[in-house]
């Protein structure tokens, strides 16, 4: 893996202007009133989302909001983001959250069938084909105005498996490796790991360096469970981490969650169209407009700080009768190999 | 007068120093040419048909600047660029080129690779000059200017976010202007590692910044100014090296707090603070102003950077800080800055 140029959001640098630089640039003012995502803006683009609104639900699990759903049929049949419903689980309708049953789950899109006991009012799927690069795209949510809005960044490809992820920054210490860093919300920090831990061992296995630790780690999978050694102040501890999903380095990894969490699942999908909508986890599952109100797609992962994904319509409609059998007896779409969340 | 946005906690600050760079003597290139911006779709769109005439103006300069903007493979380090005359000058960033005359490649958006060579850097303001090699005639953007930037005004972003991907076209983000002086242009283009000098467009495809830094919030993206490599273009073309101490790591501390101030009256004030960093821990919160570190007063965020200096990584420091009027005290424990920073 190549490494890259601009590195971690981490050291504090000055950025002051200098009382001997000429003026030579326009100053505006520092404002977030004229942001991309400001209210007044989100604002403008409601007429577009008033045909997908009443087809754009809230999944909850054991009571928190953790997907939105994508109603596709008036007899209670909602799409969500799979790996995202874990516990008990409520679609809410008209302001109450009824109890949701999962019909059916196509893991390798990360897509789940639910049916909930109510009518609803189903989304039409617009043409997917005729995308074109900087185009606006809207993401819906109950309310009238708009969650977020962005631009389609690049057009439909297929987005490759990762490998596991343990979130920490690492030097050479003594016997094994030196945690530097632990990046927020990681499985790292999740299983207890501390900055100056000298981590020694990953499943009983001796990783002296910094180098053998990020290869050991890397051979598992994400949701994989591993068992760390560690030494802290002497004394040796032993953690257990669920490893998450990396985008490539682990210095990237610690910018790409600076501004916001990431989806659990957020890779190794057979197609999808990329946005720079700035989105939560938990707002994935829901339709994705384009400026005339046409649905082109579901939205299905938060993937990095510059990226969010959804699945183009086609793709959802290819997929959907294999998804309306029931479980049992539909032979099992494609597993996503080693990619699940844990459980 | 309030210094806006004194003190960031950046992406992208390694710089490598010192490198002899007399060896060569260039003939002497001026800068292309610049353009106006004419920003004729609104700034603030009131209805569906600014919208409209938005997203048309988006992806027209999508479709212009895809061919020009390139993956800058510099060694070790890996970031965008694009080029902006026919014969094959490329804007990029300091940090990406990171010395002069070095012999490195890129990658055009075609996916043809090319030769080039590093020329001359201004390790201050971020800016860093390369020229191809292999002869050619290259699709090229027009440099813009930074004269008449507006708040709100729309502007799009290219580059390679993560590194180069062969499957991958330069990715676009579109983003506003949210502040800007002679040093930086900020914008809620959201950016990452490798899309650093990669090009900033306005709503004509002139070229306006190359990408430098971020912050921790995704409204904070730091560009370049492209009048600062129009108006140090002579220096930049002949391979010079200067500036320094404001990106360099060289003078900044070995601990980071994780908080992002700004100028005030009576010290610094906190503007946002990284999830989880030892300030948030510490309960630190937007709008408190730090007074006071250890002892000693903190005038503004440049006082704050060369306080913490004196520490480290590990160590509790006391704050006081105003909040709401309150005098507080808050204690933090400092991290360290991650190695092997660039």
């Amino acid at each position: 893996m190549k490494k890259l140029t601009a590195i971690i959001g981490a050291a504090i640098v000055t950025l002051a202007l200098g009382a001997a630089a000429h003026v030579y640039a326009q100053n505006v003012r520092p404002s977030l009133e004229t942001a991309k995502n400001a209210e007044a803006l989100r604002a403008t683009f409601k007429p577009v989302i008033e045909g997908v609104r009443p087809s754009t639900l809230v999944v909850k699990a054991d009571g928190r909001q953790v997907s939105l759903a994508t109603a596709i049929e008036k007899d209670g049949l909602v799409l969500a983001k799979a790996s995202e419903l874990t516990g008990k689980l409520t679609v809410t309708v008209n302001g109450k959250d009824l109890p949701a049953t999962t019909v059916n789950t196509a893991r390798e899109h990360d897509l789940a069938l639910l049916k909930v006991d109510a009518t609803l009012t189903p989304v039409t799927f617009g043409d997917a084909k005729k995308i074109n690069v900087g185009q606006w795209v809207v993401t819906s949510g109950s309310g009238e105005t708009p969650l977020a809005v962005g631009v389609v960044s690049v057009n439909r490809r297929k987005i490759p498996g990762r490998s596991g992820f343990l979130g920490v920054s690492l030097g050479d210490g003594e016997n094994g490796a030196k945690v530097l860093q632990v990046v927020p919300e990681s499985a790292a920090e999740k299983a207890g790991v501390e900055v100056d831990d000298v981590i020694t061992a990953v499943n009983g296995k001796a990783t002296k360096s910094r180098d053998e630790l990020i290869n050991t780690i890397r051979g598992q999978a994400p949701g994989d469970k591993v068992k760390i050694d560690v030494i802290r102040d002497g004394e040796k501890k032993e953690l257990s981490a669920t490893l998450a999903s990396s985008a490539g380095s682990p210095r990237f990894d610690v910018a790409n969650v600076l501004s916001g969490p990431l989806s659990r699942r957020a890779a190794d999908f057979p197609a999808v169209i990329q946005h720079d909508t700035v989105l939560r986890p938990s707002e994935c599952g829901g339709p994705l407009v384009n400026i005339d109100g046409e649905v082109i797609g579901i939205n299905i992962a938060r993937a990095g700080r510059t990226e969010s994904y959804a699945i183009p319509s086609d793709v959802v409609l290819g997929i959907l009768p294999n998804l309306k059998k029931p479980a049992a007896t539909q032979p099992t779409s494609q597993p996503a190999k080693s990619t699940a969340p844990a459980k | 007068m309030k210094k806006p946005f004194a003190a960031f906690w950046a992406l992208s600050c390694g710089l490598t120093l010192g490198v002899a760079f007399t060896l060569t003597t260039l003939a002497q290139t001026s800068a292309p040419a610049t353009r106006p911006t004419t920003n004729k779709a609104p700034i603030t769109p009131a209805n569906l048909a600014d919208l409209r005439l938005i997203q048309q103006r988006v992806e027209d300069v999508v479709k212009k600047s895809m061919p020009a903007t390139v993956a800058v493979m510099a060694g070790s380090g890996q970031g965008s660029g694009v080029i902006v005359s026919k014969d094959g000058w490329v804007l990029t960033a300091g940090h990406v080129t990171s010395e002069a005359n070095r012999d490195i490649s890129l990658i055009l958006a075609d996916g043809r690779r090319v030769k080039a060579r590093t020329y001359g850097i201004n390790l201050g303001i971020d800016s860093g000059l390369i020229k191809i090699t292999d002869k050619g005639d290259y699709p090229f953007v027009p440099l813009g200017t930074n004269k008449d930037m507006k708040a709100g005004q729309w502007v799009v972003a290219l580059g390679h976010p993560g590194g180069y991907r062969k499957e991958r076209p330069p990715v676009v983000r579109l983003g506003r202007v949210l502040m800007a002086n002679s040093r930086m242009v900020g914008t809620d283009c959201t950016l990452i590692m490798g899309d650093s000098g990669g090009p900033l467009f306005d709503l004509d495809g002139n070229l306006i910044g190359i990408h430098s830094r971020i912050g921790a919030q995704a409204t904070v993206n730091i560009h370049v100014p492209v009048d600062t490599y129009t108006q140090t273009w002579d220096r930049l073309a002949n391979s010079e090296t200067w500036g320094g101490g404001m990106l360099g790591l060289a003078g900044a501390p070995k601990v980071m707090m994780g908080v992002l101030t700004e100028e005030h009256e009576r010290g610094a004030k906190v503007v946002s603070l990284i999830d989880n960093g030892p300030a948030a821990k510490a309960g630190l919160k937007p709008g408190d102003i730090i007074l006071k570190l250890g002892e000693s007063a903190v005038k503004g965020p440049d006082e704050l950077l060369g306080l913490m200096g004196r520490y480290r990584a590990g160590e509790t420091v006391k704050l006081i800080v105003d909040r709401e009027g309150k005098t507080e005290e808050v204690s933090v424990k400092l991290a360290a800055r991650p190695a092997n920073m660039r």
